[in-house]
């Protein structure tokens, strides 16, 4: 679910979705921006297999769990992790 | 006028001819032993070369074939009738030419640097000078021929000439001695040709008919009920094509509306296909939608487990926190599903239209590429028509051939019947060519035989004109050979009174075979005296012991016995000089 798996195709396990979803936060968005963003993105990179609403918000809660992400104000900020802090 | 026969042989026996009778003596001498014959002494053989030099066919079986022969040059020097003399000459081993001296084609006296010297020409030319020159017949008359009719003045031992007056070969064809004796009589020979064409046509029908019931030639012909059964359908079939050339429309570009068209069936496949996936998703969504707005997330905290056993300590969130921040983003779900919903729907309705609009695209191309065709197409049609069209044309040539053959059993008869009466009329008519020709013939009959019922009897046959010369007799030997006796005189006299033959009639001694002797000097009397005063040239061969049997009845013949004098007992007796 998190890493691809038999299941569950490279381009939609959550790390991946996670990744993506990143991308998409080099400004901070609202929920709705970033989703839109996402699913455009997909189509443009060619990712076809479905990604659900449900399966964004996961993806958003694991990167808020990792500490990715935070919703500041109803925006999604994503989070410069340090690598030295996350080898802590 | 024949005058010399000679040969560049210096064996060969020079034989010399004058006007009026002229008589080859053929010797028996007392040493000749039984097993001699008279044969070898060469009187058949002169008559053989007469004819060799007079433009004979030459075949493997000929005299002048032989190899002893093969090479030797024979002349014949004779009185042209337009020429004065003329040189024959011509060798077996070269059958297809003769010299001629002076060279009498016609037009080569008047070119200006003529040369008057020898020339060579085919043995066909040669043949049309002696038929134009010595029968005066016509270049472009029918079914005479100088052969023939030289075959009739000349008889040869060699071809049983001496079977029948009226055939100068065994087996000859009816209608062609008829053709031509009537020719020589003065008879009309076009009218008499009819009857060899008649039965000519006859013949060829007779094989044609063996060939259609011949199993495989049959095939070729056929019959006319099959034929007929045939064109019929090959007539439906052409009408056929033909209508489908006239409604055929050409579709110009006719390829590329065609791979229009099915880019247009592979686009609305495809639009099909998105539809089913879009319908799913959207089914989904309202399902979705629908749901108890509250979702459960109890899957958060497996999803979050396995977070924590995958990355560590990097997880830097409780489970709480995360719970609550999952919650403010699925706040406003609704909102997104829906926008989402719309999306699908939207989409859809899009694709609805789309098919619709390809799907009347596509139907228009459709139609058109149905009722049209490319180029190509009709040309292809047009090729099919116009094997069609050839095939129905030979197949109806067939059935007239057939219908021809089927039908021309009765017009061969009908014709025969018309022939019959046409050459009856025309002999009523000429009478007195007929009556001349009656009234020699019975009085040399009559020279021989005294008061005997003769006459000559021309009539309207069926299958031919006949010609009957008739001396009453016990149907001896001898008087059959006396009735070929006078009627080649009759023959010869009529054709060369009348410009239609040459001045020379040649008898074998062949003919006097077994002839009573007081006839046989009737004969030479009669010959001599006919000979002189008509001014022609008459030639004999005879065997000494025949001649001595007319000289002791007071035949005198010292005026007309010519050089050689052949024997047969010396190796040098005969008229080639040697033996072989």
């Amino acid at each position: 679910m998190i890493t691809p798996t038999k299941g569950i195709s490279p381009d939609r396990c959550l790390l991946a979705v996670g990744a993506q979803i990143l991308m998409q936060l080099e400004e901070p968005r609202t929920v709705s921006q970033a989703w839109a963003r996402l699913k455009a993105w997909r189509i443009e990179n060619e990712h076809f297999s479905p990604v659900s609403f449900e399966w964004f918000v996961l993806a958003l809660d694991m990167l808020y769990s990792l500490g990715a992400v935070e919703l500041r104000q109803d925006l999604l900020v994503a989070r410069r992790i340090h690598a030295a802090s996350a080898q802590r | 006028m024949l005058r010399q026969l000679s040969a560049d042989d210096p064996r060969f026996k020079t034989a010399s001819f004058t006007s009026g009778m002229n008589l080859i003596v053929a010797e028996k001498r007392t040493s000749s032993t039984e097993t001699d014959s008279r044969n070898s002494a060469g009187k058949s053989s002169l008559i053989e070369l007469i004819h060799f030099l007079l433009g004979a066919r030459v075949d493997k079986r000929s005299l002048v074939s032989d190899r002893h022969l093969r090479s030797v040059n024979f002349h014949l020097k004779m009185d042209w009738p337009s020429n004065g003399v003329l040189t024959v000459g011509r060798r077996a081993s070269r059958p297809n030419f003769v010299q001629l001296d002076p060279d009498i084609r016609p037009g080569r006296q008047e070119e200006m640097f003529a040369l008057g010297g020898p020339a060579e020409v085919t043995l066909d030319e040669w043949n049309k000078l002696i038929e134009k020159d010595l029968f005066g017949v016509r270049a472009d008359a029918s079914g005479v021929s100088g052969r023939t009719m030289l075959s009739f003045l000349m008889r040869r031992a060699s071809a049983h000439g001496f079977n029948q007056a009226t055939e100068s070969f065994s087996k000859q064809r009816k209608a062609d001695a008829a053709t031509n004796l009537a020719y020589l009589l003065g008879l009309d020979y076009e009218l008499a040709d009819g009857y060899r064409k008649l039965s000519a046509q006859k013949a060829t029908r007779t094989q044609l008919r063996k060939a259609v019931n011949d199993p495989v030639w049959g095939r070729i012909v056929g019959s006319t009920a099959d034929l007929r059964g045939q064109i019929t359908l090959a007539e439906a079939q052409l009408r056929r094509l033909e209508d489908q050339i006239a409604d055929f429309q050409v579709v110009p570009e006719y390829e590329r509306v065609k791979q229009e068209a099915d880019a247009l069936a592979r686009r609305i496949k495809q639009l099909a296909q998105d539809d089913t996936i879009d319908q799913s998703n959207l089914e989904e969504l309202q399902q979705a939608v629908t749901e108890a707005s509250d979702v459960t997330v109890d899957y958060m905290e497996s999803a979050y487990r396995e977070l924590g056993i995958l990355l560590g300590d990097q997880v830097r969130r409780r489970f709480d926190d995360v719970q609550t921040f999952h919650q403010s983003v699925v706040r406003n779900r609704r909102v997104f599903l829906e926008a989402e919903i719309e999306s699908l729907t939207s989409r859809l309705t899009e694709r609805r239209d789309e098919r619709a609009r390809l799907g009347e695209q596509q139907a228009q191309l459709l139609r058109m590429l149905n009722e049209g065709g490319a180029l190509e197409a009709l040309t292809a049609l047009q090729q099919a028509l116009a094997r069609e069209q050839a095939n129905v044309e030979a197949l109806r040539h067939r059935y007239e051939a057939a219908q021809a053959l089927e039908a021309s059993a009765r017009q061969i008869t009908a014709q025969r019947l018309q022939q019959q009466q046409a050459v009856a009329t025309d002999l009523n008519e000429r009478r007195e060519q007929q009556a001349e020709a009656t009234l020699l013939f019975s009085r040399f009959a009559r020279e021989l035989y005294g008061e005997r019922e003769a006459y000559l009897r021309i009539e309207a046959g069926r299958e031919n004109l006949q010609i009957t010369p008739y001396i009453r007799s016990d149907n001896s030997r001898g008087i059959g050979n006396m009735v070929i006796f006078c009627f080649d005189l009759a023959l010869s006299v009529l054709a060369h009174r009348h410009g239609r033959g040459p001045d020379f009639l040649v008898h074998d001694s062949h003919l006097f075979d077994g002839v009573d002797e007081r006839q046989l000097v009737k004969a030479f009397a009669l010959a001599a005296e006919v000979s002189a005063e008509e001014g022609m040239q008459y030639i004999a061969t005879i065997n000494s012991d025949d001649l001595a049997k007319a000289v002791r009845l007071g035949f005198n013949d010292a005026p007309f016995v010519r050089e050689p004098r052949l024997t047969d007992d010396l190796e040098d007796g005969g008229l080639f000089g040697f033996r072989f």
